[in-house]
C-alpha cells in the first residue's frame, strides 16, 4: 500500500514536471515574438541582418528617436486615426449587435430566420471580393476618404459575428425572466437595457475584444478606402518601413512597438473584464 | 496593487510617445536626406548639389496656366528615399517643381511600394486614377487599352528635352506607336555580379571569369576554404526571375525573342532557345556547387551578407543590393570595400547571344489620367510636372550625388568627386556594358506568378525545364 502511494506520487511529480514543461514552453513561443521585437528594436538596420536573432551587440535606441523625430513617419496621427475609428467601431457593434441579437432570439416575425442567416452570411464573404465593389460604391456616394470612412465597412462587416454570439448567448437566458419582469409593469426598452444588457455584458465584452483587434488590426479597407495620408492607419502607417527592395525590420519593430502600447496599455487596465469575457465567451458562444 | 501600477506606467509612457511623436515635427520643407542618418550614402565628396530651381516668377515660362488642386500617387516614401538616390532625387524634384507652381496645390499620396500596387490597381479597376500617377511596365497594355492612360506620344516628342531621353527606356511604356509614360527615377541594373578581387586573385583569377566552366573551377578552390563560390537568394522567389534568368534568358535568346513575347509576335516559352536557358539555370544550381545551398530559402537580403562576411567570394543580386553592400563594407571593413569589383553573369558555353550584357531599365514611368484630356490647362500641368521630375533636373541631381542615370542623359557627369568603387560602379552599369530587357517589367504578373514559382521548384530540381516552360506558356496564352 505504502509502496502504491510512493509510485502515484512519483508519477504525479514526473506528470506535474512533464505538463509544466509543455505549458512553459508554449508560454515561451508565445512571449518570445514580443521579446525578440523588444531587442531587435534596440538594434541598428545592419546589426540586425547580419544576425536575426542574436542579443544587441551595442543597443541603441536610435530607431525610436528616428521614427520620433521624423513627421513624415506620422506615428501619433495614425495611432490617433486607429483609436477614433477603433473606439467608435466597437460601440456602434456591440449596440447593434445587443439589440438585433436579442430581436432575432426573442421576437417572433415571419422573416426572423432569413434575416438571422443574411447577417450570418456576412461572416462567409471573403473581404478582398468586395474590395473595389466597395471602393466603387463609397467613391459614387462620396463616402471614401473621409475620417468616418471606415466605420462603415468595419461595423458592417464586424456585426455577424457579434449577431452570432449575441443571438447565442441570450436564447440561453431564461424566458421566466423577461416575463417577470412584464408582470411586474416593465416596458420593453426597461427590460432590454436594465435587465438583460447587465446579464449579456460577458458577451458584449467577448464581442467588443474580438473586435477590438479586428478593426485595430485592419489594412484591406484602409488601404482602398483612404488616399489621404493623414487619415491612415496603423496598420498602413508601419507599412512604410519596407522599401521595393529592403526593408528596414527594427526601425519597423519599434514603430509596432510604439504603436503597441494603447492595446497594451488597455489589456492591462481590463485584464480581469477581458479573461472573464473570454471565458464566458468560450462557454457560451 | 501591483497591476494599477503598472497600467499608470504602460498609459505614462503611452501618452509620452505620443506627445514626443506629435512633438516632433520636423521642418516639412527638408528634403528626406537632410534628416540625420548613421548610414552613410554614395553622395560625391562635396555637399549635395541640388539643381537651383527656379524662382516662383518663371513659373509662366514653362505655359503653366493652370490653378488649382494636382493629385499625384507614387512610392518614394522618406523611408524608400534614405539611400535611395532615385527615390531621394524623385522627392527632391517634385517639392522644386511644387514650390515653382505656387498657384497649384499638389497632394502627394505616397504609399510604400507593395501598397502602392494595391491601390492604383484598385483605382484603375474603378476608372479612378489619380492626375499623375506612377505607370509600371507590366499595366501599360491593359490600362492603354482600356483607356485609362493619356497617350504621351506627341508630348513628348515635341518635349525640350527630347534629344537628350534614353530612347530605350520607353520601350515598357510603348504600345504600337503609342507612348504612354515618361520613364521615372533611376535606371539600375537587376543583375550585377559583385566580387572580391582579393579573394578571386588568390583563387587564380585576375578579373572574374566570364564562363561558366571557370567559375566551376573556381568553386574547387573555394569550397576547400570553406567559402561559397556565389553568393544568391530566391527565397522571395522573383531574384531568380529578376536577377537572373532575365539576363541569362537574354544570352540564349537575344532581344529579339522578348520583345515579340511583349508584343505577341510569335515567340514562346517553350521555344527552344529558352528551354535552354531554364536547363542551364536548373544545371548550375543543382548539378554544380558554385551557390550557397540554401539559396531558395535565404532572400537576397540574407545572401548579400554572406559576401560582407566574407562566407562567399561573390554575390549575385540588384544595384539596391550593391548600394547596400557598398555602404556597409564603407563603413565596417575598408579593405573589402576597396575589393569590390563589378561584372556581368558570365557566359554559359552554349549561348551565343550578347556575353556582355546586363538588365537594366526603368520600371515606372509618369503617366496622366486619360479624364485630364477634358481639361486641357490641368492637363498641360500634369505634362509639365511629368516633365520636370523625369528632366534634365532630376537627371542632375542623381548622377551628382549619386552617380546614377535616369531618362534624361547627362552630358559630361564629372565623377571626379566620387569615390573609385562608386565611378567603377557607374562605368559599369552606363558605360562598359550592354544592356538587355528586366522580363518583369512587361507582361503581367500573372504570368511571372507562375514562372517564378515554378522556377523555385525547378532549381530545388523537381521540375523540369520543359514543364516550367509549357507551364508559363499557359498561363502568358491565357492571361496576356
Amino acid at each position: 500500500m505504502k509502496n502504491d502511494n510512493g509510485i502515484n506520487k512519483i508519477q504525479k511529480t514526473v506528470m506535474g514536471v512533464l505538463m509544466n514543461f509543455i505549458l512553459i514552453v508554449f508560454s515561451l513561443s508565445c512571449i518570445f515574438p514580443i521579446v525578440w521585437m523588444i531587442y531587435s528594436s534596440l538594434k541598428e538596420k545592419r546589426a540586425f541582418n547580419a544576425d536575426i536573432i542574436g542579443l544587441p551587440k551595442a543597443p541603441t535606441l536610435v530607431n525610436y528617436t528616428r521614427i520620433l523625430t521624423n513627421s513624415d513617419y506620422h506615428l501619433a496621427e495614425s495611432m490617433f486615426n486607429s483609436v477614433r475609428t477603433t473606439f467608435l467601431s466597437i460601440v456602434l457593434i456591440v449596440l447593434f449587435s445587443f439589440i438585433v441579437g436579442y430581436i432575432l432570439a426573442r421576437v417572433r416575425f415571419k422573416l426572423n430566420r432569413v434575416l438571422y442567416v443574411m447577417f450570418l452570411m456576412g461572416m462567409l464573404i471573403p473581404i478582398h471580393s468586395l474590395l473595389v465593389p466597395i471602393y466603387v460604391v463609397f467613391r459614387n456616394c462620396g463616402l471614401s476618404n473621409k475620417w468616418f470612412t471606415l466605420l462603415l465597412p468595419y461595423v458592417s462587416f464586424g456585426l455577424p459575428m457579434g449577431i452570432f454570439l449575441v443571438e447565442g448567448y441570450v436564447k440561453g437566458i431564461p424566458v421566466s425572466l423577461e416575463e417577470a419582469a412584464a408582470i411586474d409593469g416593465s416596458s420593453f426598452s426597461n427590460t432590454l437595457w436594465k435587465i438583460i444588457l447587465p446579464i449579456c455584458k460577458p458577451i458584449l465584452v467577448t464581442v467588443a475584444i474580438i473586435q477590438i483587434f479586428s478593426c485595430w488590426n485592419e489594412f484591406s479597407f484602409a488601404l482602398v478606402l483612404l488616399k489621404d495620408v493623414s487619415l491612415q492607419t496603423v496598420p498602413l502607417a508601419l507599412t512604410q518601413f519596407k522599401g521595393q527592395f529592403a526593408s528596414d525590420y527594427p526601425k519597423q519593430m519599434a514603430a509596432m512597438l510604439i504603436t503597441m502600447s494603447p492595446i497594451v496599455v488597455l489589456y492591462f487596465v481590463f485584464s480581469k473584464q477581458i479573461i472573464k469575457g473570454m471565458v464566458a465567451g468560450a462557454v457560451k458562444g | 496593487m501591483k497591476k494599477k501600477w503598472l497600467g499608470l506606467l504602460l498609459s505614462t509612457a503611452m501618452v509620452t510617445s505620443m506627445l514626443a511623436g506629435c512633438g516632433g515635427k520636423a521642418d516639412e520643407t527638408s528634403t528626406p536626406a537632410s534628416e540625420p542618418t548613421k548610414e552613410p550614402t554614395k553622395e560625391a565628396s562635396e555637399e549635395k548639389s541640388t539643381p537651383a530651381a527656379e524662382t516662383p516668377s518663371d513659373a509662366s515660362a514653362d505655359g503653366v496656366t493652370y490653378v488649382g488642386d494636382l493629385e499625384i500617387m507614387h512610392y518614394s516614401t522618406s523611408e524608400e528615399s534614405e539611400g535611395n538616390g532615385g527615390s531621394d532625387g524623385f522627392r527632391t524634384v517634385l517639392k522644386m517643381w511644387d514650390e515653382m507652381h505656387p498657384d497649384i496645390t499638389l497632394t502627394q499620396n505616397v504609399l510604400a511600394n507593395a501598397e502602392y500596387k494595391t491601390q492604383i490597381a484598385t483605382l484603375a479597376a474603378a476608372n479612378d486614377l489619380p492626375d499623375v500617377f506612377l505607370l509600371q511596365g507590366m499595366n501599360t497594355i491593359d490600362w492603354a487599352n482600356q483607356g485609362l492612360v493619356y497617350d504621351l506620344t506627341s508630348d513628348i516628342k515635341s518635349s525640350p528635352y527630347y534629344s537628350d531621353y534614353n530612347e530605350a527606356y520607353f520601350a515598357p511604356f510603348t504600345v504600337g506607336d503609342s507612348i504612354y509614360g515618361y520613364p521615372a527615377l533611376t535606371g539600375g541594373t537587376c543583375t550585377v555580379v559583385i566580387y572580391d578581387k582579393a579573394m578571386w586573385k588568390d583563387a587564380g583569377f585576375d578579373t572574374f571569369p566570364t564562363t561558366w566552366a571557370d567559375i566551376e573551377k573556381a568553386s574547387e578552390y573555394f569550397n576547400g576554404q570553406n567559402i561559397t563560390t556565389v553568393a544568391f537568394g530566391n527565397g522571395g522567389k522573383w531574384q531568380a526571375n529578376s536577377c537572373f534568368l532575365s539576363t541569362l534568358g537574354n544570352r540564349y535568346t537575344g532581344p529579339d525573342w522578348f520583345m515579340s513575347m511583349v508584343s505577341k509576335g510569335g515567340a514562346a516559352f517553350t521555344d527552344e532557345e529558352f528551354v535552354k536557358a531554364l536547363a542551364e539555370t536548373q544545371r548550375l544550381f543543382t548539378e554544380t556547387s558554385i551557390f550557397n545551398e540554401d539559396f531558395n530559402v535565404v532572400t537576397n537580403e540574407d545572401a548579400r551578407e554572406y559576401y560582407i562576411s566574407g562566407d562567399a567570394a561573390a554575390f549575385i543580386g540588384g544595384n539596391w543590393d550593391e548600394s547596400y553592400i557598398w555602404a556597409t563594407l564603407q563603413e565596417t571593413d575598408q579593405e573589402k570595400w576597396s575589393n569590390m569589383g563589378f561584372a556581368v553573369l558570365p557566359q554559359p558555353a552554349d549561348a551565343t547571344k550578347a556575353p556582355k550584357s546586363q538588365n537594366i531599365g526603368l520600371g515606372y514611368a509618369v503617366a496622366i489620367n486619360a479624364k485630364l484630356a477634358d481639361n486641357p490647362e490641368k492637363l498641360a500641368a500634369a505634362i509639365d510636372l511629368a516633365e520636370y521630375i523625369t528632366g534634365p533636373e532630376f537627371a542632375s541631381f542623381v548622377a551628382e550625388n549619386y552617380a546614377l542615370g535616369g531618362l534624361t542623359k547627362v552630358a559630361d557627369v564629372d565623377l571626379s568627386g566620387f569615390d573609385p568603387i562608386t565611378q567603377d560602379f557607374y562605368n559599369w552599369s552606363y558605360v562598359d556594358t550592354e544592356t538587355c530587357e528586366i522580363y518583369d517589367s512587361y507582361i503581367t504578373n500573372a504570368v511571372w506568378d507562375v514562372l517564378n514559382t515554378d522556377l523555385q521548384t525547378m532549381m530545388n530540381g523537381d521540375m523540369s525545364p520543359e514543364e516550367v516552360a509549357a507551364n508559363a506558356q499557359k498561363a502568358y496564352e491565357a492571361n496576356y
